[in-house]
């Protein structure tokens, strides 16, 4: 089993590849991988209780660990607190704690 | 070093850089890879970069004015370059069905893999290059 | 010093055109933070990111002449994480595709940025501990 991370940059809204790209992310979690997914950019648009993008929800997985950039939150005014509640907030040092104890980092 | 490269874009600077920036990236470091027998590239063709199995001409020439291209990009012969230098090329079957692709005109040595079968394929690799 | 890890960036977009451009120094800041040593590979419009001719202007619309506007400049960032890394003892290698430097004409760099080619990503890849890349769209 093997350890991911995903900066999900893309949004399901503007970019149909990204519904694909939730659906290989929960594929590896299926196969027992634990995946961590750092929105960022116009990433985060789906993480807020208001949004509505069935896939994403599908996310929500035991083996998956969701966070948003608190930067792009703070960009487009958008408060932890109407993030969906599984969503923690955080700085991009999770992406270079993650290169630094060898996990497989891919931007999307 | 096992890195597995992907590529889900097409038709983006093949006039300009007359070839696919990816793909000439990927034929440049092969030639570091085959110094040893530790490393290898594999390429991963999903998105709109699945048009690139399909290829069988040069591209057209782009006229400006009088300006007029002499060398245009040639993905065809720049997938044929990867596959005989022994890279794995690799192809999204979904990706190909949604675009009403035909498996029957992908290039031999390109190698069909569903989406749900990709986990096992990021699982082998040591590095993931997302392009 | 063997003890600290480096990591490897490659990264393809421009200074002004892309979100990317600015989470990828971020990236990078958060990667001295860490006290990695790093390598950039840049490619195509990230040739230009060190370009030393960038100049910074007034804006009109803002009602602020240059200085007041104090406008963002890449090659002023790349300084920046340069002196950063320098303090902190850190490398901060820096290459540019050659030909991508060509073919926008952006050979004169600021000090600390060379030149080289798609091997030299592969090198640095290899003498890396982990790689990131960053793909345009």
């Amino acid at each position: 089993m093997s350890e991911f991370l995903f900066i999900q940059s893309r949004d399901p809204f503007t970019d149909a590849l990204t519904k694909s790209q939730y659906e290989l992310i929960n594929h590896l979690a299926n196969a027992g991988n634990r995946v961590t997914v750092v929105l960022v950019q116009n990433g985060v648009m789906p993480a807020t209780k208001s949004s509505i993008f069935t896939p994403f929800t599908k996310l929500l997985h035991e083996n998956i660990t969701l966070v948003a950039d608190k930067f792009s939150l703070q960009q487009r005014e958008i408060d932890a607190e109407q993030l969906i509640p599984e969503i923690l907030t955080t700085d991009l040092d999770i992406v270079i704690k993650a290169l630094l104890s060898g996990q497989k980092v891919i931007w999307n | 070093m096992k890195v597995l490269q992907i590529l889900d874009q097409a038709f983006r600077t093949v006039v300009e850089e007359q070839d696919e920036t990816i793909l000439w990236l990927i034929q440049c470091m092969q030639k570091k890879v085959e110094l040893n027998d530790i490393d290898q590239i594999q390429l991963l063709l999903t998105g709109q970069a699945v048009y690139y199995t399909q290829q069988q001409k040069q591209q057209p020439p782009l006229k400006i004015g009088d300006w007029v291209q002499t060398q245009p990009a040639n993905i065809n012969k720049d997938i044929g370059n990867l596959i005989s230098s022994h890279i794995p090329v690799y192809v999204v079957y979904e990706d190909l069905w949604d675009r009403g692709l035909e498996m029957e005109a992908l290039r031999e040595g390109i190698q069909v893999v569903n989406r749900e079968h990709l986990a096992s394929l990021f699982e082998q690799a040591d590095q993931i290059w997302h392009w | 010093m063997s003890h600290i890890k480096t990591l490897t960036f490659a990264f393809m977009d421009p200074p002004f055109e892309s979100e990317r451009t600015v989470t990828f120094f971020r990236l990078l800041d958060a990667a001295l933070d860490a006290n990695s040593h790093v390598k950039v590979f840049a490619y195509e419009g990230a040739a230009a990111l060190s370009f030393a001719k960038q100049q910074q202007h007034g804006n009109a619309i803002h009602g602020r002449d240059t200085e007041q506007e104090d406008h963002p400049l890449t090659k002023t960032w790349i300084a920046s994480l340069q002196q950063k890394a320098r303090k902190k003892a850190l490398s901060f290698e820096w290459i540019n595709c050659g030909l991508c430097v060509d073919e926008r004409g952006v050979n004169d760099t600021i000090p600390g940025c060379n030149r080289g080619g798609p091997a030299d990503l592969w090198r640095y890849a290899s003498e890396s501990f982990n790689t990131l890349t960053i793909g345009t769209r």
